[in-house]
């Protein structure tokens, strides 16, 4: 239903350009979860960016293509993607939008303005919409008089996942929806999507750095690193049988629960997405780098059915 | 028996703010916690927000004042002590959360770590070494090169490690170590906190080590403490409390925290309905009352459990024993 | 990322805006002109400024030569006839010593000079000498401007204002057929210098005689020993670069000179200003409690009382210089906004964690008050005292005006309060005004842009991360 192809996203900086989103692709279909996951810098924010077409004025390069069902969405005018696609089929829940909700207004105002704003209704019919979604997220339906100081951190929460579903869009992006909450309040959201997921059939985009919360809820994963997609396939095949270095360790660095493997770690840093080292990204830090493999980018491949690896350990051609 | 390095005898810290010329409300942070932590021991206090972990940390170190209970530190009861702290001071350290905001920007790696040492009066040459030698510790190599860089020319991780190579310079006896991985990526956090672990033993320190994440506590703490709206509800040997959790808070904590297994999607999580308390006003009897699937709408309501010995712990709840028949 | 900005990205701040950039280029032709005025003139000008004597070769109010240019209109610069301009002839005829002096001068300006002044120095041992001065107009006739006994050896003539004088060239020009309406007095510049028909006494509409004029002094005396030398001097129009006051006084000079003093007094007291009041700001947020309360209350009474009227009091009742002036400024602005403003920026960094972890490693209050929270503040001082100093200047130049500042030192301002209280304005003088206006205003534009530039990061509007 969605396909990314070969999606770039660069920022003009006084350094020079970040290269934020450096070919990426996936497809995502209807009712699934795909998770970017990864850690601070590798790009998943904004790739959700470039699906939103939400782009600072410091843009460099901003090409690829951004196919829903068949449209690119890279190719219509600024008007057109506001009219029909923004928040009508895909819809966004940013980093911290539970601090983004404006002080001054009510809630159910906020929650209501894309149906007013869009479908032109009047605030009653609105509000009583609103009154509904907030039901079902698993708020009081009387909030909708509240102000955003009223409500504690998980239900703001759930009024801006509200705000993101109140136009019944085809697919919502949830840029790291729990970061910010205890943990118990998260497990309470996280029910809450799969209950969505399930009962509206809903595609999702959840970016997240955690990859064990990726599993919560995610049928396909996509690790990020560096700008890049360096795994990409089945929450089972990634998390089981991960092939990449990267994915290996960042799922050995989880401090278990409910087994005692002790957790790893990967040494060095991420690397500066200016100047992103040539070839292989994550060559700096790989245990099983080889010298053949610096300084040449290594292919995607289809390890398995539906499992990608951008390695030079899965390829033939070495 | 290793001797009590920090004693928490039922401290109460309440902070108040006032609302309106006659109105002050208090926030009862920390409401009636005791806690030991001896020499070459790490406590984890695990909570989430309102819980008074931080709160607890910050009353330990007297970076804030109790409004009752003692803190007794090596022997020595400085709960009243204002003047003659220097010595404490010299000898508990913290180690903060945010490595972004924990060191000066204005301040070189070299003037940072030296600080503490100008302070306390410690002679160039000395100081040079100790500084040399926290670098070394905290493995940034080669330590002469880190010493004239400013922290925004560092990241993250090696910026933690600065704070944490402050923090042992002057060679403490006790660390509060406050969220010190949080804001790490979580690739890099288990090798700070192996690198903590291994000099803590080295030195033989006592740590308290404060987080929200209790699977960190797992592999970093000898013994764990949970609280809740500012009260211990468990304590224990943390290998132990997590493998077999008796309090409904740890088991609905540890429930909540996914182990990444594809299968989790398909099962909703037991999760305990309600946020947690406000500190301003907890709830009456077991502050946990209100959430608790256990509660009995009687004695949980009124009556507040003391934090009891049971079953290679302590637990503060009524009916600790009808969870025994896991 | 750090969220602090040093004194290094404040300057890329300024630089790199075009408002910040403009405004220190102007700042930077001040300052130049500053340097330039403190080391060029060999002379103690505050000295000369209030000695007239000093000024004497200069004509009164006399607009900037420019002015000629601008206007289209060739305005009479000063000729100075020096002794050693006069060709002397001397001799005797029994028992008298004659003396002539003879000069010849070209006048091809487009108005008349503003004022005629001649000082002879007659050396006798005799009699008192016999003098006779003349001026031979291009047209021949000749006119005859003094013609007395010489009292002493240094003589004035103020031809242009001494009343016999004035008669004598009333009658002089009488004698030649050429009368005046009316009995007032004539203008001795002007009619010497008219064109020779019935306007030539009137201002505004005699027309100049353009052509070559002599100036001859004819001394008669009864030693053969004595004699005599003349200095002879027609006042222009114009002089210099900014033109004269009424005491003759190049204003060029002093403008220049009012340049650094502009400068070190709107820094000197802005500097101050922003230092202590950002200091006690921040002790006041720092020390908390019932300091803080007392610091703020006594601000805000202090942000109360009038500012202008209290100098107004004090210069009433005691000389002011300007230098007691900056000291009695700052006094009474040691609490102030800027102590509110640092009082807010203090609460912020204190809440930030390097503060508390300098208090767990044993740091005195004292220490962290100024290591960590005051160079946190720099930036916002600096960005202070670039937007005050603009108000400083205006200030020194208001009290001028109101007759409070310094009554000797020649600043921008003390030259309006003077072109003002002598009636520039009725009399339009305009550069008297005009040009020292025209700088004030320029260095506070200076001050303004760059202050502009910093204040896109004055504005709280960075967000923490």
């Amino acid at each position: 239903m969605l396909k990314l192809e070969d999606v770039r996203l660069f920022y003009r900086t006084r350094r020079g350009s970040v290269r934020a989103v450096d070919k990426v692709s996936f497809e995502l279909e209807r009712g699934e979860t795909l998770g970017l996951v990864g850690e601070s810098g590798c790009g998943k924010s904004s790739t959700a960016l470039a699906i939103m077409r939400i782009l600072p004025r410091n843009v460099d390069v901003y090409e690829g293509k951004v196919l829903l069902e068949g449209v690119n969405l890279l190719d219509l005018s600024e008007d057109e993607f506001r009219e029909n696609i923004r928040w009508k089929r895909i819809s966004m829940v940013f980093q911290g939008a539970m601090n983004s909700l404006n002080p001054v207004l009510k809630v159910g105002f906020q929650v209501a303005e894309p149906l007013m704003v869009h479908k032109k209704m009047d605030k009653k019919e609105a509000i009583s919409k609103v009154k509904e979604m907030f039901k079902l997220v698993g708020l009081p339906p009387d909030f909708t008089e509240r102000y955003p100081h009223e409500l504690s951190g998980g239900m703001k929460q759930r009024a801006v996942i509200a705000m993101a579903l109140i136009m019944n869009p085809e697919i919502i992006i949830l840029d790291e929806p729990t970061s910010a909450l205890d943990v118990s309040i998260q497990a309470q959201i996280m029910n809450l999507l799969k209950k969505l997921k399930k009962e509206f059939n809903i595609s999702m985009i959840f970016i997240t750095h955690d990859i064990a919360l990726s599993s919560d809820i995610c049928d396909k994963i996509g690790v990020m690193y560096a700008g890049q997609i360096v795994e990409l396939g089945t929450s089972e095949k990634v998390l089981l049988t991960p092939k990449h270095p990267y994915t290996q360790k960042l799922i050995a660095s989880v401090p278990l629960l409910r087994s005692d493997k002790i957790p790893d770690f990967i040494p060095g840093t991420p690397p500066d997405l200016v100047n992103p080292p040539k070839g292989c990204r994550f060559y700096p830090r790989c245990p099983y780098a080889k010298k053949e493999f610096e300084g040449r980018e290594p292919p995607f491949v289809e390890v398995e059915e539906n499992h990608f690896v951008r390695c030079w350990l899965y390829s033939d051609e070495k | 028996m290793n001797e009590e390095l920090m004693v928490l005898e039922d401290i109460r810290t309440y902070f108040y703010v006032s609302k309106s010329l006659f109105k002050t409300l208090t926030v009862k942070a920390v409401d009636g916690v005791s806690l030991k932590i001896s020499k070459g021991e790490i406590v984890a206090i695990v909570g989430e927000s309102g819980s008074g972990k931080t709160t607890l940390g910050r009353t330990a170190l007297k970076l804030v004042n109790p409004v009752s209970g003692k803190i007794i530190f090596e022997g020595v009861d400085i709960t009243n002590l204002t003047k003659n702290l220097k010595w404490f001071r010299k000898k508990a350290q913290m180690i903060f959360q945010d490595p972004f905001t924990s060191l000066n920007p204005y301040m070189t790696v070299k003037q940072i770590i030296e600080e503490p040492l100008v302070i306390h009066g410690f002679g160039e040459k000395e100081r040079k070494e100790r500084i040399i030698k926290a670098l070394k510790d905290v493995r940034l190599y080669p330590p002469e090169e880190f010493l004239p860089k400013y922290p925004h020319m560092l990241s993250g991780g090696q910026r933690q490690r600065v704070g944490i190579a402050r923090s042992l310079v002057l060679e403490p006896s006790f660390i509060v170590a406050d969220e010190p991985v949080s804001m790490i990526d979580a690739s890099s956090r288990a090798e700070i906190l192996f690198l903590m672990r291994d000099i803590q033993k080295k030195y033989n320190m006592g740590i308290m080590y404060i987080t929200h994440d209790i699977a960190t506590a797992k592999y970093f703490s000898d013994n764990i403490a949970i609280m809740y709206a500012g009260k211990i509800v468990e304590y224990g040997p943390s290998y132990t409390i997590l493998k077999s959790p008796f309090h409904p808070y740890t088991v609905a904590l540890i429930e909540a925290v996914p182990d990444p297994d594809p299968q989790n999607r398909f099962r909703f999580r037991k999760v305990i309905p309600g946020e947690p308390p406000n500190p301003i006003n907890p709830p009456s009897g077991c502050r946990f009352h209100p959430r608790c699937p256990y509660s009995d709408g009687k004695r949980c309501v009124k009556e507040e459990p003391q934090l009891r010995d049971f079953n290679n712990r302590k637990v503060a709840c009524h009916y600790a024993e009808n969870f025994l028949k896991k | 990322m750090s969220t602090s900005i040093g004194l290094k990205d404040l300057g890329k701040i300024i630089i790199s805006s075009k408002s910040g950039l403009i405004g220190l280029l102007i700042l930077l032709t001040v300052l130049g002109i500053s340097i330039f005025a403190l080391i060029y003139f060999p002379f103690n000008v505050v000295a000369k400024w209030n000695e007239p004597t000093f000024w004497q070769d200069n004509p009164r109010v006399a607009a900037p030569q420019w002015f000629s240019q601008l206007i289209g209109r060739n305005l009479p610069q000063t000729i100075y006839i020096t002794p050693q301009d006069f060709s002397k002839y001397e001799y005797g005829v029994t028992g008298l010593k004659y003396v002539i002096l003879e000069s010849r001068i070209k006048y091809d300006y487009d108005d008349f000079p503003s004022e005629l002044f001649a000082v002879i120095y007659a050396n006798f041992s005799g009699n008192n000498p016999m003098a006779t001065v003349k001026i031979i107009r291009p047209d021949g006739l000749e006119v005859v401007v003094f013609h007395n006994v010489l009292k002493s050896d240094m003589n004035f003539l103020f031809i242009s204002s001494d009343i016999s004088i004035k008669e004598t060239v009333k009658n002089s020009l009488a004698g030649l057929g050429l009368v005046a309406n009316g009995t007032g007095t004539i203008y001795p510049e002007i009619c010497i210098f008219a064109v020779n028909n019935e306007n030539m006494f009137t201002y505004g509409q005699a027309n100049v005689l353009k052509g070559t004029y002599k100036v001859r002094i004819e001394l008669i005396f009864s030693n053969i020993n004595d004699t005599a030398d003349a200095k002879f001097t027609i006042y222009g129009k114009v002089y210099g670069m900014a033109g004269t006051d009424n005491l003759r006084r190049d204003l060029f000079i002093g403008i220049v000179w009012g340049a650094p003093v502009a400068l070190a007094f709107g820094l000197s007291a802005a500097v101050a200003t922003s230092i202590i009041q950002s200091l006690i700001g921040a002790l006041s947020a720092w020390y908390g409690g019932l300091v803080d309360e007392i610091i703020q209350r006594i601000t805000e009474v202090y942000m109360i009382l009038p500012f202008l009227p209290f100098l107004i009091m004090i210069s009433l009742f005691y000389k002011v210089n300007l230098w007691l002036l900056v000291v009695l400024i700052i006094v009474l602005s040691i609490f102030g906004g800027i102590t509110k403003t640092a009082r807010s920026v203090t609460f912020q960094i204190i809440s930030e964690q390097y503060i508390e972890s300098a208090i767990s490693y044993g740091a005195s209050k004292l220490r962290i008050l100024f290591l960590y929270i005051m160079p946190r503040l720099l930036p916002y001082m600096v960005a202070n005292i670039v937007l005050n100093v603009p108000a400083f200047v205006f200030l020194e130049a208001a009290l001028s005006i109101l007759g409070l500042g310094d009554p000797m030192m020649p600043t921008w301002g003390k030259i309006i309060s003077d072109a003002y209280s002598n009636g520039a304005i009725i009399h339009g003088y305009w550069w008297w005004i005009l040009i020292p206006a025209f700088l004030i205003i320029v260095t506070a534009s200076a001050f303004a842009l760059i202050g502009y530039a910093l204040d896109k990061f004055v504005n709280p509007r960075l967000r923490e991360r």
